[in-house]
This record gives structure tokens, sequence and C-alpha cells, in this order.
């Protein structure tokens, strides 16, 4: 007999919640990174690690982007402190992208639920795209200025 | 609880207790900042929780569409539109990345290809709500040409990661 769709949705609730528990203390794990990371590492320094060499800072800002996690527009506020001490835009563009687009932190997590081999490729491209997007939107700011 | 599952939640648990290690190893030195790590730890999951709910509720939803039209939608030989479905799905999922794990798993078992969940994993750098703060910070034209190039990766990546891992298949 086939069921109606209350009672199938009911069922779907209850599986998704037990598929949901069994990983949540990974996601657990990952929270508990993010809080250590944050009181462990000072970000306010970050402008110390740039030398000036465009492509050298821009890899920077990716890696720095790519480790740290939080909110968004926390990114913004440092951007922009980071701007103000002259580093490049170059550099802070890709800071931001990898700072929503790649997560060291959350490794663990992804590989427990997409595997090892679309993970590490999924985070790979992004940081070197965080490069690639922070050139051209860098190089498109200047035709354009 | 399936075999299957019962490894998972093991390998989840061996996670989260090297995570708990780490917080005790450290508190013998900082203690005031593992406390302040558990504090922000605790707000940041307060603040998510509604997410999960939402999440819970999304994926019982969506287990309710057939696989066969996942497959065909989001699936690795799906048209060119599915990477806009992906894209925009990605930029209206709100919330923390790893909140969003456990649905795009379960729309992996429905069809989905890996290119698409990379593309909606991408673009959820592109924030709409958070685009005016986004202008206030950095200017209209920086924010316009940042995430137009963010949306055209965020399909480029999904589509390399299909050639890679789904074309062998």
């Amino acid at each position: 007999m086939k069921k109606n769709l209350s009672t199938r949705f009911f069922e779907n609730l209850k599986k998704s919640s037990l598929s949901f528990l069994i990983t949540f203390p990974v996601i657990i794990g990952v929270i508990l990174l993010i809080g250590f990371i944050k009181n462990f590492v000072n970000i306010q320094k970050l402008s110390s690690f740039f030398d000036g060499y465009l492509l050298r800072d821009t890899v920077i800002g990716s890696i720095f982007g790519s480790i740290f996690a939080g909110h968004p527009s926390n990114s913004y506020i440092l951007s922009e402190e980071l701007l103000e001490n002259n580093i490049s835009l170059y550099a802070v563009t890709a800071f931001l992208i990898s700072w929503v687009t790649v997560g060291f932190v959350q490794i663990p997590a992804e590989i427990s639920f997409f595997g090892k081999k679309f993970t590490i490729m999924r985070n790979l491209f992004a940081v070197l795209f965080s490069i690639v997007i922070a050139i051209l939107v860098g190089l498109t700011m200047r035709v354009m200025s | 609880m399936k075999k299957k599952q019962w490894k998972k939640m093991k390998k989840s648990i061996i996670f989260l207790l090297i995570v708990v290690f780490l917080y005790l190893g450290t508190s013998f030195f900082y203690s005031q900042k593992i406390v302040n790590s558990i504090k922000n730890s605790f707000n940041l999951f307060i603040t998510i929780l509604p997410i999960f709910l939402i999440v819970i509720m999304f994926m019982a939803l969506v287990n309710l569409i057939p696989n066969k039209i996942v497959k065909k939608y989001l699936g690795k030989d799906s048209k060119f539109i599915s990477w806009f479905i992906s894209s925009i799905g990605g930029m209206l999922s709100h919330g923390p990345i790893y909140s969003w794990y456990p649905f795009l798993e379960n729309m992996k078992k429905k069809g989905m290809s890996y290119g698409k969940i990379a593309t909606f994993l991408y673009s959820r750098a592109i924030k709409i709500p958070l685009l005016p703060l986004m202008i206030s910070f950095f200017g209209l034209k920086f924010t316009i040409i940042y995430n137009i190039y963010l949306f055209v990766f965020s399909i480029l990546q999904g589509f390399s990661i299909d050639i890679i891992l789904e074309k062998k298949k």
C-alpha cells in the first residue's frame, strides 16, 4: 500500500534526524575548534606577515583566510584594517574569498561527509581560485579606474 | 542503526575526542583562554541551532522528491541550467558551511553530482543579505566585480570537479 505524503514526511524526518545525530559529534568538534582558534590566534597582528610582494602577499592572504573561520562580516572588518595598513587589494581580496570558500578547520567534517578525494580537491581548487579571482578583481578594478 | 552508520558515528566521536583532548591539554597552561573558547563555541552553537533544525526539515522534504528527478536536474549529466540551480541554492543557504553538509550528503545519495555540490558550497561566498554591508566597506564597484567573479568561478569549480571525479565512473 502506498503511504500518504504526511506519513512519508514524518518517516523522512526521523531518518534525517538520525543521520544528523550520527554526524553531530563532528559538527560539535568543528564548533569547538573555531572557538579555540578565535582565542588562541591573534588575527589583529595579521598585517605584520605581509611584505609588499604582490603575489606572495596574495598567497599569504589566501592562506590566512583559509585558516580563520567565522561570520563573513568579521572578514570585512579585518580586510578594511588590512587595507588601511597598506596591504594590497589583491591580498585582501584573496583573504576575503578564502575566508568564505575554504575551511581548514572544517576539513575533518567535510571528509566525513564527502570523502577525502572530494574534500582535498574542493579545498585545493578553492585556495587556487581565491588567488586567481583576487588577481582578476584587482586587474579589473585597475582597468576600470 | 546500520553497521555503516555505526562506523561513521565512531569516526565522528573520535574527532570530537581529539578536540576535547586539545582543550584539556591546553587548559593546564591557558585556563582563561579555554574558558573563553568554550563560551565562544557555546554562543556559536546557540546561534546556529535554528539552522540545524531548518536543514533537518529540508532533508525530510527533499527526500520526498524521487531520486530520478534529482539525478535529472542535479546529476552529472544534467543540463547547463543545473549549474545555476546549484549556485543559486548556495547563495540562498544561510548559516555556516558545515551545517549544510548533512543535506548535501543526502542530495549526493539521491544523485546530485560532486561538481554541483562544489558549486553549491563555493557560491555560498556570495552573501546576498550582506551585500549592503560589503558595499559600505569596499564600495559598489568592488562588490559587483567580486561577486560576478565568484559566481563564474563557482560554476567553473563545479565543472572541473565533475570532469575529474564523475566522468571516470
